[in-house]
């Protein structure tokens, strides 16, 4: 009752927040319904499709995929994105939420339903179609979590077979690794706001 | 035993003056921080990000296709450091790799699709078997033979692995021709 209450709300507050971000965006911007913060880096070679709207404060490392042609994507806060990671919405025009402070590692996929805060998905892992990921789990190097599957909070998914465990510490927030990142990444690579601005501009 | 030689096509592939022959499809950031020392082939889709720390790279390395080296960061305290990335001498990283290592020394050889954890170190002449993922901060002592999931020692490897490596480096480099070249032979 309680987390359908919560979920309830969240689709909510980001239906909200999405009205007001698509109206900055058709200011910004002409036909294309992505989204991002102002605050929020994004390198030029990430792919994006769709309806991706990105909160600010995130990090998007070069070669990632956004594929929203199914449904929107709604990203939260101070979430890393590393290379070649693929977030893919897959389901029917349902929208795909994710929350805050998450870092998708090398070669993830993710194409859950829900995904919360603070949980970081590692290298190779993969998040089945339809899938929901609470707060604070860990996903290690290529494991699953299945179509369908709901995680509990503090769960960690671990091994060759997929094990479960309950953590009992929560995952620390990548702040650090997000300032770092926020300095070093421009000074190496086209953003991709800046060259949606200058293209607009031309 | 001789390795096959592998002709490729000139107009795909950049070679520089010290000897190394990049893919002209990579997907490397950052250049100017990347020092390879020479003679080391970079295939197809590899990614190196050099724009997060430096990478050095050395002699009569293969670095097949879409493996991924990306630095480590270690969060001291208050200020989070991407360490340097430093590959040895006559290393050969297989296809899929993703190595997010500190340091892999010289003479080793990584499996396919094998993942190395934050800020791990392969000693000398070790082998990593394919589909292993080390764990973060793990150091492994020289010539061990890494396998599973999380990655433990299971063997050890022969006291002749540095020449075996040597020896086949330099024939994977000398039998790695342009395809034109080849044509010209009668």
């Amino acid at each position: 009752m309680n987390a359908e209450y919560l979920w309830r709300s969240i689709v909510e507050s980001v239906a909200r927040s999405n009205l007001i971000f698509r109206k900055k965006v058709h200011i910004m911007t002409d036909s294309s319904r992505v989204s991002i913060a102002t605050s929020t880096i994004v390198c030029v070679e990430a792919e994006i499709k769709g309806e991706v709207i990105i909160k600010e404060g995130c990090v998007v490392h070069p070669h990632v995929v956004f594929d929203a042609t199914n449904g929107p994507i709604y990203v939260g806060e101070n979430n890393i994105f590393e290379e070649f990671a693929v977030i893919r919405n897959n389901s029917e025009g349902q929208p795909m939420i994710i929350g805050d402070s998450n870092i998708f590692q090398v070669h993830s996929k993710c194409s859950a339903k829900y995904v919360g805060s603070r949980n970081v998905i590692g290298v190779h892992a993969h998040l089945e179609d339809g899938c929901s990921v609470s707060d604070d789990c860990s996903i290690g190097p290529k494991c699953r979590v299945f179509s369908k599957q709901n995680l509990e909070p503090s769960v960690a998914v671990y091994g060759p077979s997929n094990s479960h465990r309950v953590t009992s510490t929560p995952n620390l927030t990548p702040t650090l690794q997000l300032e770092f990142l926020r300095k070093i990444l421009p000074s190496y690579h086209h953003l991709y706001n800046k060259k949606k601005v200058t293209a607009a501009a031309q | 035993m001789d390795l096959p030689i592998v002709y490729y096509n000139e107009t795909e592939w950049a070679k520089t003056h010290t000897g190394n022959k990049v893919n002209k499809k990579h997907a490397i950031a950052g250049t100017q921080n990347i020092v390879i020392a020479g003679k080391t082939l970079i295939e197809e889709g590899v990614t190196i990000r050099g724009d997060l720390a430096t990478v050095k790279i050395g002699k009569f390395c293969v670095l097949k296709a879409r493996c991924d080296i990306r630095p480590c960061l270690k969060i001291f305290s208050k200020k989070p450091t991407m360490c340097n990335v430093i590959i040895g001498d006559y290393v050969y990283i297989d296809e899929d790799c993703i190595v997010n290592a500190a340091q892999i020394f010289a003479f080793v050889h990584l499996g396919a699709r094998a993942v190395l954890g934050n800020g791990c170190v392969i000693r000398e002449c070790s082998r990593v078997l394919p589909d292993t993922v080390v764990s973060p901060d793990a150091v492994f002592p020289p010539f061990s033979t890494i396998a599973g999931n999380p990655a433990r020692v299971i063997g050890t490897e022969p006291m002749c692995t540095e020449n075996l490596m040597t020896e086949a480096m330099t024939m994977y480099y000398d039998n790695f021709v342009p395809r034109q070249g080849a044509t010209l032979v009668p």
